[in-house]
C-alpha cells in the first residue's frame, strides 16, 4: 500500500515536471521574421535586398552640403571659398584631434565590405523552383551580381586607401569568434591586391555601357571598374605614397613592417598608370563614352549633374 | 497665463512645442479619467502526509492575477492670444489671436487602456521532525512557474525553477542550511537556460549554550553568528529580450539599378542587413555571495543589534562589446557574457524599545554602506590614465577641473571696429578646444595631460562620488505612545553621492531655448560680469545660447554633493482602548494624521537631491503630502 503511494506521487510529480518543462520556455519559437542568412540566401527578393545593400555607400560627389557624411563631398565645403551652415558646426572651424574627428569612412565602409563578403560567400542562383513563371536569379544573373558585388568591395577599400593609406585587406566576412586581429596592409599590398580584384571583377561585369538603359543606369559595368584601376594607379604613382612625405615614410606595424614604399620604387608604378589610363580612354573612345566639352566650362559644369 | 479679460495668452508666435504656457497646460485642457483594477486571486491546497512518515506535507498553489487600467479623455483646445498693446481710448487689450482652437468639448475617448495577466503555479513537499529531542531536521522541494503577459507585448515573460533546500539544527545551538535554486529563463537558447545556483549557510547561537552565564543574559541576552556563501543568477537583458537570435536590418537602403528621365527607377527594395549574430552560448549572469553576520540582543530585547559584512562578486555580466575593431564591420556589437563587479561593504539596524509606567519608547535605526569596483569590463585603453573605468566605481563623474574663472589678465585685449573688444587667449596657457568662445568669467579648466590643449582627454573620472547609486543609506526614526496616543517620526538619508547641476544642452542655463522660452533662476544673479568681478561667484558669465560657451562641459564648478536627509514622515494618532471598544462593539478604532516628505536638509537647493543627477531638475518634484485617516475593525 505505502509503496504504491510513494509511486503515485513519483509518478504525478515526475510527469508533471516533464510536460511542463518541455516547451514552456521555447517563448522565443513564436518569433518570426528572418531569423538566419539561410532565410536570406534561399529567397529571390531577400537575396536582392541583401544585393542593393552593398551598395549602401556609393560615392556622391554632387551632394556638397552634406558636412558629416564621408562618401560625398563634405571637403568642398571645408574649403576656404565654400561657407556651410553644416561645416561650421562641424569641424570647419574647430580643432580635430585623436577623440574628435569628421568625416571618417571607416566602420562605415568595412560594414559595407562585409555586406559584399557575405553576399560573396553564401549567394547562389535561384532557379528551379515555382514554375517558369516564377521569381528566380539565374546562373548568368548571379555571376554579374557576384561580379559587382567583388567590385563594389574593391571600390571601398579603393576609398578607405584614398583616405588612410595602408589599411587592412577584409576579403571574408567574420564573427566575433573567428575576428582575427588584422595588422595593417602595406601601401604595396593594398595597391597590388585591389589591381587584381579590379581585373578579375571587369571580367563577369556587364561588358557594355548602361548608357541606353535607363533600368540599369545606376549599375556599375566594366568601364568603372577600369576607371578606378586607373585611378588606383595613379595615387600609387605619387610622391605622397612614395616616400616623399616624412611622416608616412617612418610610419610601421607593430611588429616593424613598414607601410609607404620607398622613393626608388615608383617609376614601375607611373608605368602602370599610364598603361591604364591609356587603356581606359581606348576602350572609351571606342563609342563609349565622351567628355562633356562644349566650350563653356559653366555650362558644362551645369550639364554634368543633370 | 491668462489675459485680464480671460483670454488664454500666448508668445507672438509659436515656433514649436517649448512656447509653453504652464497656466493653459493644468487649467485649460480637459481631463483625464484613470479606473485602475486589481484582481488577485490564490488557491492553496495543504496536503498532511503524514501516513506516509510524520512530518511530511504537500502543498500546491495556483495564483492568478489581473492588473488592467482603462484611459478615458475629454479634452477641448481654446484659441490662444497675444497682446500688442492697448485700445487708447477704451483701455481695452489689443489681442491678435496666434492659435484658433476648437473651444468645444470634445466628445470622450478612449486614450488607452491595458492590462497584465500572471499566473503563477506551484507545488512542494516539506517534511520538518524533531529526533530524540535534539535532530531538528527539515527538507523542502519545490517547483514553481510563472507566467507574465502584458497586453502590449505579444510574448509572455515565462520562468520555471525548481528550489530545494535541508535544514539541519542541533539542539537549538547549531544550525546549517543548504539550498539551491535550478532556474531556467525564456531569454537565453535552449542549453543555456537553466542555471544552478547553490548556497550554504550556517549559524552558531552562543546565548543557548549551556556554559553560556545567567549573569551575562541580564546584559547580552541573546547571541548569534551567522555566514553563509551561495550564488545566485540574473537574466535580465534590458529591453531587448532574446539576444541569443540572430536580428536583421529589413529597412536598408534602396538601390535603384535604373536612372530615368525624372527619378531614380528600378529599385531592389529597402536593403537587408545584419545586426546581431546568433549568439546560443548567452546565459544566466552570476553572482556569488559571502555573508557574515552578527545579532544581538541586549537587556531583555531592549536593544536588538544587527550587523552584516557581505562581500558579492558579479560576473559574467550581460554586455555588449566594445572592443571590436571597425574593420570587422558589425553592424551592431554583439552581447557577451563579460565583465566583473565587485560590492561590498556593510549592512546594520538597530531597535530600541523601552517602557516606562504608561509610556512606550521605541526607535529604530538602519545603515548600509556598500562600495562597489568594476574588476572587468570591455573597455578599450584609455588615451590617459585618469579614464579608465575598470577599477573605479560604477556610474563615477567624468569631469573637467574648473581651476577658475579666466581674468582679464589672461587675455590680450584688442578693441574692435565697432567698439567691442576681441580677446585673445596670451600664448602660453592651454587652449580649449571645446566649441565656444571664452573671454574673462569663463571658466577656465585644468590642461590635465599638459598638451597645452583642453579636449574631452583633459576630462577625469572618480571626481566626487558616483551619481543614482548612494554609497551610504540611512534611516532612523522614533515613537512615543502613551495610553493609545502616539506620535513617530521618521528620517533617511544618504550620502556619497554627487550631483552634476547640468551639462550640455539643458534647461538649467538661463535662456538655453532663446530669451523667451527659458528659465532665469534667481541663483544666477550670483555670477561674473564685468562690474562684479569675482572668482566666488555661483555662475561664470552668462552667454547668449549655452552651445557658444565653454562653461557647459560637465565640471566641477557645477558639481555638488548630493547627499540629504529626509524627514520622511511624522504621524500622530490615537488608538481606542480596549475597554471603550467593547462599549461600541468594535475590534479595533484608529484616527490619525500624517504628514509625509516634510522637510529636506541637502546641499543642491535648486531641486529636491532625490532627482538626483542633471536635468532631473525639471522632471515633476516629490510632493509633499498630509492624509487625516480613521481606521475601523469590524
Amino acid at each position: 500500500m505505502k509503496n504504491n503511494i510513494y509511486k503515485r506521487i513519483l509518478c504525478v510529480a515526475l510527469s508533471a515536471l516533464s510536460l511542463l518543462s518541455c516547451d514552456y520556455l521555447d517563448v522565443s519559437d513564436e518569433l518570426g521574421g528572418i531569423s538566419s542568412f539561410e532565410n536570406i540566401f534561399n529567397n529571390v527578393d531577400r537575396t536582392k535586398k541583401w544585393y542593393g545593400q552593398i551598395f549602401a555607400e556609393r560615392p556622391d560627389y554632387s551632394d556638397l552640403w552634406a558636412a558629416t557624411s564621408p562618401m560625398r563631398n563634405a571637403w568642398s565645403g571645408y574649403a576656404d571659398e565654400i561657407f556651410t551652415r553644416e561645416h561650421r558646426k562641424y569641424g570647419k572651424y574647430s580643432n580635430w584631434n585623436s577623440s574628435l574627428g569628421y568625416n571618417h569612412r571607416w566602420s562605415r565602409l568595412y560594414a559595407s565590405i562585409r555586406q559584399a563578403n557575405i553576399f560573396l560567400e553564401m549567394a547562389h542562383p535561384l532557379v528551379g523552383e515555382g514554375g517558369s513563371d516564377a521569381l528566380k536569379i539565374t546562373e548568368e544573373e548571379m555571376r554579374i551580381f557576384k561580379a559587382n558585388a567583388r567590385f563594389m568591395r574593391a571600390v571601398y577599400h579603393y576609398y578607405l586607401f584614398e583616405m588612410y593609406g595602408p589599411i587592412p585587406i577584409v576579403d571574408k566576412s567574420y564573427t566575433l569568434d573567428n575576428l582575427p586581429d588584422l595588422e595593417r596592409n602595406s601601401v604595396d599590398e593594398v595597391v597590388t591586391w585591389l589591381d587584381k580584384e579590379f581585373e578579375a571583377c571587369m571580367q563577369d561585369m556587364y561588358q557594355e555601357s548602361y548608357y541606353d538603359n535607363d533600368q540599369m543606369r545606376g549599375v556599375p559595368t566594366k568601364g568603372a571598374a577600369m576607371a578606378y584601376r586607373a585611378k588606383l594607379w595613379v595615387y600609387a604613382a605619387s610622391p605622397l605614397f612614395n616616400g616623399s612625405w616624412e611622416y608616412a615614410a617612418g610610419l610601421t606595424n607593430k611588429d616593424g613592417k613598414k607601410l609607404f614604399p620607398d622613393a626608388s620604387e615608383k617609376s614601375e608604378k607611373l608605368d602602370n598608370a599610364v598603361k591604364y589610363l591609356k587603356e581606359f580612354i581606348d576602350y572609351a573612345e571606342a563609342g563609349r563614352y565622351s567628355l562633356v566639352n562644349t566650350g563653356n566650362p559653366e555650362e558644362d559644369l551645369y550639364n554634368l549633374f543633370q | 497665463m491668462v489675459y485680464s479679460d480671460g483670454s488664454v495668452s500666448t508668445y507672438e508666435k509659436e515656433t514649436d512645442s517649448n512656447n509653453r504656457n504652464p497656466y493653459y497646460m493644468l487649467y485649460q485642457q480637459g481631463y483625464r479619467r484613470e479606473y485602475d483594477t486589481k484582481v488577485q486571486s490564490k488557491l492553496t491546497l495543504n496536503q498532511d502526509l503524514k501516513f506516509i512518515t510524520p512530518g511530511l506535507s504537500a502543498k500546491a498553489a495556483v495564483s492568478f492575477d489581473l492588473v488592467s487600467s482603462l484611459n478615458k479623455l475629454r479634452n477641448y483646445s481654446p484659441s490662444k492670444y497675444h497682446a500688442t498693446g492697448r485700445n487708447p481710448e477704451t483701455g481695452e487689450l489689443i489681442l491678435s489671436q496666434v492659435v484658433a482652437g476648437s473651444p468645444d468639448v470634445k466628445e470622450i475617448a478612449y486614450s488607452g487602456s491595458n492590462y497584465n495577466r500572471n499566473i503563477y503555479i506551484e507545488g512542494s513537499l516539506q517534511y520538518n521532525n524533531v529526533f530524540a529531542g535534539k535532530h531538528d531536521v527539515g527538507a523542502m522541494l519545490l517547483y514553481n512557474m510563472k507566467d507574465r503577459q502584458l497586453s502590449t507585448v505579444a510574448l509572455p515573460y515565462r520562468k520555471q525553477g525548481l528550489v530545494g533546500r535541508l535544514t539541519y539544527g542541533y539542539d537549538n545551538r547549531y544550525f546549517v542550511e543548504a539550498n539551491f535554486g535550478y532556474t531556467g529563463s525564456e531569454t537565453f537558447a535552449k542549453k543555456y537556460r537553466f542555471g544552478f545556483f547553490p548556497a550554504v549557510g550556517a549559524s552558531y547561537i552562543v546565548s543557548n549554550e549551556s556554559w553560556y552565564p545567567e549573569g551575562l543574559k541580564n546584559i547580552l541576552s541573546s547571541a548569534k553568528i551567522r555566514a553563509s556563501f551561495g550564488r545566485t543568477g540574473n537574466d535580465d537583458t534590458g529591453t531587448s529580450r532574446f539576444l541569443y537570435r540572430a536580428t536583421f536590418n529589413e529597412s536598408g537602403h534602396t538601390f535603384n539599378q535604373g536612372i530615368g528621365s525624372n527619378s531614380a527607377t528600378n529599385g531592389l527594395g529597402a536593403g537587408i542587413y545584419d545586426l546581431q549574430f546568433e549568439n546560443n552560448t548567452l546565459g544566466w549572469e552570476i553572482e556569488d555571495k559571502i555573508n557574515a553576520g552578527l545579532d544581538l540582543a541586549f537587556f531583555n530585547k531592549g536593544i536588538q543589534l544587527q550587523v552584516d559584512y557581505f562581500n558579492n562578486l558579479r560576473s559574467s555580466i550581460l554586455l555588449q562589446r566594445n572592443t571590436v575593431p571597425g574593420y570587422a564591420g558589425f553592424h551592431e556589437n554583439p552581447w557577451q557574457n563579460y565583465g566583473k563587479v565587485r560590492n561590498q561593504g556593510i549592512d546594520a539596524s538597530i531597535d530600541l524599545s523601552h517602557r516606562f509606567g504608561d509610556w512606550k519608547l521605541s526607535g529604530r535605526g538602519t545603515f548600509t554602506f556598500a562600495r562597489n569596483k568594476v574588476l572587468e569590463i570591455d573597455e578599450l585603453t584609455p588615451t590617459e590614465e585618469y579614464q579608465r573605468v575598470t577599477g573605479t566605481r560604477i556610474n563615477e563623474h567624468l569631469v573637467y577641473i574648473a581651476e577658475r574663472l579666466y581674468n582679464e589678465d589672461d587675455f590680450i585685449r584688442s578693441e574692435n571696429s565697432n567698439g567691442t573688444y576681441h580677446y585673445e587667449l596670451r600664448p602660453g596657457l592651454p587652449v580649449p578646444a571645446l566649441g565656444g568662445i571664452i573671454g574673462p568669467g569663463d571658466i577656465k579648466y585644468v590642461d590635465m595631460n599638459n598638451d597645452g590643449i583642453i579636449d574631452t582627454n583633459d576630462k577625469v573620472r572618480g571626481i566626487g562620488h558616483p551619481y543614482k547609486t548612494p554609497e551610504i543609506n540611512y534611516g532612523f526614526g522614533i515613537n512615543v505612545e502613551w495610553k493609545g496616543i502616539y506620535a513617530s517620526m521618521f528620517f533617511s538619508g544618504v550620502a556619497n553621492t554627487s550631483v552634476l547641476l547640468a551639462s550640455g544642452n539643458n534647461t538649467f542655463w538661463p535662456f538655453n531655448w532663446g530669451t523667451e522660452k527659458g528659465n532665469y533662476r534667481t541663483a544666477f544673479l550670483d555670477r561674473w560680469t564685468d562690474d562684479n568681478q569675482k572668482q566666488d561667484v555661483f555662475s561664470p558669465r552668462l552667454h547668449v545660447g549655452y552651445g557658444n560657451s565653454i562653461n557647459d562641459e560637465p565640471s566641477t564648478w557645477w558639481l555638488r554633493d548630493g547627499s540629504f536627509l529626509r524627514l520622511k514622515n511624522i504621524e500622530v494618532g490615537y488608538v481606542l482602548q480596549e475597554k471603550a471598544l467593547k462599549k461600541i462593539k468594535l475590534n479595533g478604532l484608529r484616527i490619525y494624521l500624517l504628514g509625509e516628505n516634510l522637510a529636506v536638509f541637502d546641499k543642491i537647493k535648486f531641486w529636491d537631491p532625490e532627482q538626483g543627477n542633471r536635468n532631473k531638475g525639471v522632471s515633476y518634484p516629490m510632493s509633499h503630502s498630509f492624509s487625516l485617516g480613521v481606521e475601523v475593525n469590524f
